[in-house]
């Protein structure tokens, strides 16, 4: 009976956050193989690993907009281990994610990917080039 | 007095004048305030306005330099330059930036370009000169350098920007991070806003005027006002570098001469409006101060006038209340002192005229109670008064008559004594007032008769309303009353039975009805009609039928209780209504009363006459009957027990199928038309065979007629014929009969000489002269063989049409043609009827032959009838021959024929006719 309760609560906790999720169009705070960053732990990561690359998940229309500086542009449909490997030929190299912002999952897309492909040192800049640009971090234009 | 008034006067009109001239004043000021105000806030607006703007150009260009650093950067020159830390080469690239797009587009005013290792080491600078900078270099804006310089972890990305004044020259200074993620140095760009800030004109749409913070002017547009022109409002809006100190100065100047035209005339509008609505104001409270002043005035003159005796009065007055109170206490009090000087010398005209008054009503006194005295002595009614304590005063003749009492003692007698009221109900002080007016009372007189009178009493009051006595007025209306109870009685019952006739019957019945509707109490109502009642009246007169009637009334009346209500409702037609008696009590009662009507024997100088019932009964409950529907479903149940064979009782029951078929009687009318058009008659025939050995070779049969009726069922005469008979429509079946029967004899193939048919006919069509016409042509017109034809009329028919009876008889037999008396006995006329009626047969009533095998009576009378008849001359036949027994003792009395199911069933006449026995 309690097992039953206690099943019971699970689920309608998993609604609620369903519910907010989808109330919201945001994405989750976090995801399984990658450490969440922002635009200040960025740069400190950048200062502190030189090897520190960092992918734009974005299509390549959206870098017109402009980028943050050094990044590599991979959009996730074209997300492979072979492109990842182009990229970042060490799966143990830091690799930070990012893309439009909160409500642009290409980023969480490429991520997935890269955990099957094996990276084992990721980091999700969550926030993206909107936090980027909103927080007048230098951006470069193509 | 005059000084004051007008001293009053011009007080009030001065403090008004002194108040609209304070109210002027006061919309001018409101007025200017608002004209003020509107300035101001047109200022503050405007102030807004250019700062809004300024802030959009600065924000615009430092856009433009973070955009230059950023661009610059980028470049391959520039990086190499600066990754391999060739200063020369950044001096070049530095110096070629000075003519690139952004300052030769105009976007900005570039004054300095710098570039700064990460330790903010400055590495190369230009300020647009060919010749480089020797190695003293020109820091822009030191402080903001420092500022940055100190900054640490991502905020060293950020891209910065600041103001400061540079040897009195305003600078916009940006730095922008070289390097992207990782720090390696920065590049700083000045650039003087002034430039940008010209642009303002067009923007603002107005003409604009920039100064240095040292009040250098910078910039000024062309169509800048001059300082004498007041129709522009000048703002003046100064910015301040970062670290406080004054950095531009921007004026403004917008043209607001039409606002303030138009500010100016609404000002002006509402100083001349108000001034008017005031002026107004002013004429008319002074109006109505004069107008409130001159009845004053009057007031004034006309107190002169009652002082010198003449009481006049202010007539016409402003009817302000505050003044008109005043004006007409006085107006009352000048009445008040005119009326007491009048009433002096009216006191004195009174007196004389009082006098001569009561002269007068003296003398008229005398002649009124004299005049009353013969009054009352010459009327028929009775007038007795009595003084307050109840005793007679005075008794005139015609009271004395009336109650027989001698008018010397009763005088002074307690007026009960003498006006004696047999009426327990009504005693004299019944009244509360004591008066009382048409009363109807018994009056006892002295001598202990009583006699119905009618009284009215009043009490006379002395005129300071004391009670003086009491006059009684009273009539003998005995003899009236008499007429009024018996009018009543015969209005509501029969003469001959002493019952109740048909209208107050109906209306106990409507009585009745309301309270079934009411409370649905559940009452009946029974239809009597009498059977055989006619041949009573037809043989013995209307003097035996009427006693018959008051006869029978007596018995029924025996029988039912004095609550039920027994009316007779027509000639032999009664009605019984049982209040409150369920269906089946009532059918007891009608079973009481059918059975004491057929036990009855009405005996009339020798002969005793029997007489039977049908009696219909019908329920009601109040549940939307009405008296009509009632009445109608009570005769139709009558009718039908009639028609089902009399001396029976018929329930109206919605539900009986007969009744339904058969409500109303006038259906009989119409289903007895349409089977005269529509030929639904059908003929049927019943032999007649003599009873004993008869050398006649004709076949004898009777015609008999029944009625075939929508459902195909056969119906006999007894249903329909009493209908025929009330609707007078008897005689045209009769002559249907004739002309068929005729017309079968005719076409039928049996010889017309071997066959006897007997054809019924009505009391009603033998005393019809053209029935008789029409008989004696169709008998010509079939040319038949008139022995053939018999025609049967009952004893009743024939001896009530006596004189008829016997033309028709004659005539017809005269022709040839047979005839039979039917239903012979049971009018039990006299036999001497049968000299003067030249019949062929005596066909004795059935009723006689049925019972004969046991009924001696039965016997003896058919003995008897068969001997008369013979003796006379004639065959004799008897009817309701059933069984061999019957046939046997008829035989052996000698009756010549037999009729009945014993003989012969009734069948179709159209049917083979069986051979002829010769032997029978």
């Amino acid at each position: 009976m309690q097992r039953l309760m206690t099943r019971g609560w699970m689920f309608l906790a998993l609604l609620t956050i369903n519910t907010m999720l989808s109330a919201s169009d945001e994405l989750p705070m976090s995801t399984p193989g990658a450490t969440t960053i922002n635009a200040e732990q960025l740069i400190e990561l950048a200062g502190e690993n030189s090897n520190l690359i960092i992918v734009d998940a974005r299509i390549t229309d959206d870098r017109l907009l402009g980028q943050i500086a050094g990044s590599v542009s991979l959009p996730d449909i074209d997300t492979t281990c072979e492109t990842l490997a182009n990229a970042a030929p060490n799966t143990a190299d830091p690799v930070v994610f990012y893309c439009n912002g909160v409500k642009c999952g290409r980023s969480l897309n490429s991520i997935k990917v890269a955990m099957g492909c094996g990276y084992k040192n990721m980091y999700w800049f969550r926030g993206g080039f909107a936090e980027w640009e909103q927080k007048k971090y230098p951006i470069e234009k193509e | 007095m005059p000084a004051r008034n007008r001293k009053l006067r011009s007080i009030s009109a001065g403090l008004i004048v002194l108040l609209g001239v304070v109210s002027i004043a006061l919309a001018y000021y409101a007025s200017s305030s608002y004209f003020n105000l509107s300035v101001e806030r047109e200022q503050e607006f405007l102030q807004q306005l250019v700062s809004l703007r300024t802030e959009e150009k600065l924000d615009e260009l430092q856009q433009n330099q973070a955009d230059l650093g950023t661009r610059l950067q980028r470049e391959n020159n520039f990086r190499t330059a600066f990754d391999q830390k060739d200063l020369v080469g950044l001096q070049n690239e530095l110096n070629k930036a000075f003519h690139r797009f952004f300052v030769t587009s105009g976007l900005l005013d570039l004054k300095l370009l710098t570039v700064f290792d990460e330790n903010f080491t400055v590495l190369a600078q230009s300020s647009g000169q060919e010749t480089p900078l020797d190695n003293a270099h020109m820091l822009s804006c030191p402080d903001f350098l420092e500022a940055s310089r100190q900054r640490t972890g991502a905020d060293r990305l950020k891209v910065s920007s600041w103001r400061c004044l540079q040897n009195d020259q305003s600078i916009q200074s940006v730095l922008v991070p070289i390097g992207g993620l990782r720090p390696l140095g920065y590049l700083q760009i000045c650039a003087d806003p002034t430039h940008n800030l010209q642009q303002l004109p067009s923007s603002l749409a107005m003409p604009v005027k920039l100064e240095s913070a040292a009040g250098k002017p910078l910039f000024t547009s062309p169509d800048w006002p001059a300082p004498d022109i007041s129709s522009f409002l000048i703002s003046r809006n100064q910015y301040l570098e970062d670290l406080g100190n004054p950095f531009i100065t921007i004026d403004a100047a917008k043209e607001i001469g039409p606002f303030i035209r138009s500010l100016k005339s609404s000002r002006n509008r509402v100083l001349v409006g108000s001034t008017i609505v005031i002026a107004f104001t002013l004429l008319l409270i002074l109006t109505l101060l004069g107008r409130a002043f001159r009845p004053l005035e009057d007031l004034k003159l006309a107190a002169q006038r009652v002082a010198k005796g003449e009481y006049t009065s202010i007539k016409n007055f402003s009817s302000y209340e505050e003044i008109a109170t005043p004006i007409e206490s006085f107006n009352k009090m000048s009445a008040d002192l005119n009326r007491e000087n009048h009433s002096r010398t009216l006191a004195q005209q009174a007196l004389q005229q009082a006098t001569e008054d009561a002269e007068r009503m003296a003398q008229r006194a005398f002649e009124e109670k004299k005049f009353t005295q013969t009054t009352l002595n010459a009327i028929s009614d009775g007038v007795i008064t009595s003084s307050n304590d109840g005793r007679v005063q005075f008794m005139n003749p015609a009271a004395v008559q009336l109650t027989e009492v001698d008018p010397d003692l009763a005088i002074g007698r307690p007026l009960e004594e003498i006006f004696s009221i047999n009426d327990q109900s009504h005693t004299l002080d019944s009244d509360s007032s004591g008066n009382w007016v048409n009363r109807e009372l018994r009056l006892r007189k002295a001598t202990g008769e009583e006699i119905d009178i009618e009284s009215s009493s009043s009490v006379m009051y002395s005129p300071d309303g004391e009670v003086l006595g009491t006059v009684t007025v009273f009539s003998d209306v005995t003899q009236q009353r008499e007429l009024t109870r018996r009018l009543s009685y015969a209005a509501t019952h029969d003469a001959l039975t002493g019952l109740v006739n048909r209208g107050e019957f109906e209306r106990r019945l409507e009585e009745t009805l309301r309270v079934a509707y009411m409370d649905q109490s559940t009452h009946t109502l029974c239809y009597l009609d009498l059977d055989q009642f006619k041949i009573v009246n037809d043989t013995c007169g209307h003097v035996a039928g009427d006693e018959l009637l008051r006869q029978l009334t007596g018995l029924l009346k025996a029988k039912v209780s004095r609550r039920d209500t027994l009316g007779r409702l027509g000639g032999d037609e009664f009605g019984l209504l049982l209040e409150n008696c369920p269906i089946d009590t009532a059918k007891n009662v009608a079973g009481k009363l059918l059975d004491a009507i057929r036990r009855f024997q009405f005996q009339w100088e020798d002969n005793a006459f029997t007489v039977g019932c049908s009696i219909g009964i019908v329920e009601f409950t109040g549940a939307g009957e009405t008296i009509a529907s009632i009445m109608s479903a009570a005769d139709t149940a009558c009718y039908l027990a009639k028609d089902r064979g009399r001396n029976r009782i018929e329930i109206m029951d919605a539900e009986n199928p007969d009744i339904q078929q058969r409500q109303g009687e006038m259906r009989w009318v119409i289903d007895l038309n349409t089977a005269l058009t529509q030929d639904k008659f059908e003929l049927y025939r019943q032999r007649i065979v003599p009873a004993g050995i008869d050398n006649q070779s004709r076949q004898h049969f009777e015609i008999l007629v029944r009625l075939r009726n929508d459902d195909g069922k056969l119906v006999n005469p007894d249903a329909f014929l009493p209908a025929a008979e009330r609707f007078n429509l008897i005689s045209k079946i009769d002559r249907w009969v004739v002309q068929n029967t005729l017309d079968w004899l005719k076409k039928s193939p049996v010889d017309d000489d071997a066959l006897e048919l007997s054809i019924n006919l009505s009391g009603a069509s033998i005393t019809d002269r053209n029935f008789l016409d029409f008989v004696v042509q169709k008998i010509h017109e079939f040319d038949l063989n008139p022995e053939a034809i018999c025609f049967e009329v009952t004893e009743t028919a024939a001896i009530s049409n006596l004189a008829r009876a016997q033309r028709f008889i004659n005539i017809v037999t005269g022709l040839g043609c047979k005839f039979a008396l039917d239903d012979f006995g049971s009018g039990l006329s006299s036999f001497a009827y049968l000299k003067s009626l030249p019949v062929h047969y005596l066909k004795i009533d059935g009723l006689f032959i049925r019972d004969i095998h046991r009924d001696p009576v039965d016997l003896a009378m058919v003995r008897s009838i068969n001997d008369v008849g013979h003796s006379m001359g004639l065959k004799t036949v008897a009817e309701f021959v059933e069984n061999q027994k019957t046939i046997h003792i008829l035989q052996e009395l000698g009756v010549d024929y037999l009729q009945g199911y014993e003989i012969g069933r009734p069948e179709p006449l159209t049917a083979m006719l069986p051979p002829i026995n010769q032997d029978s």
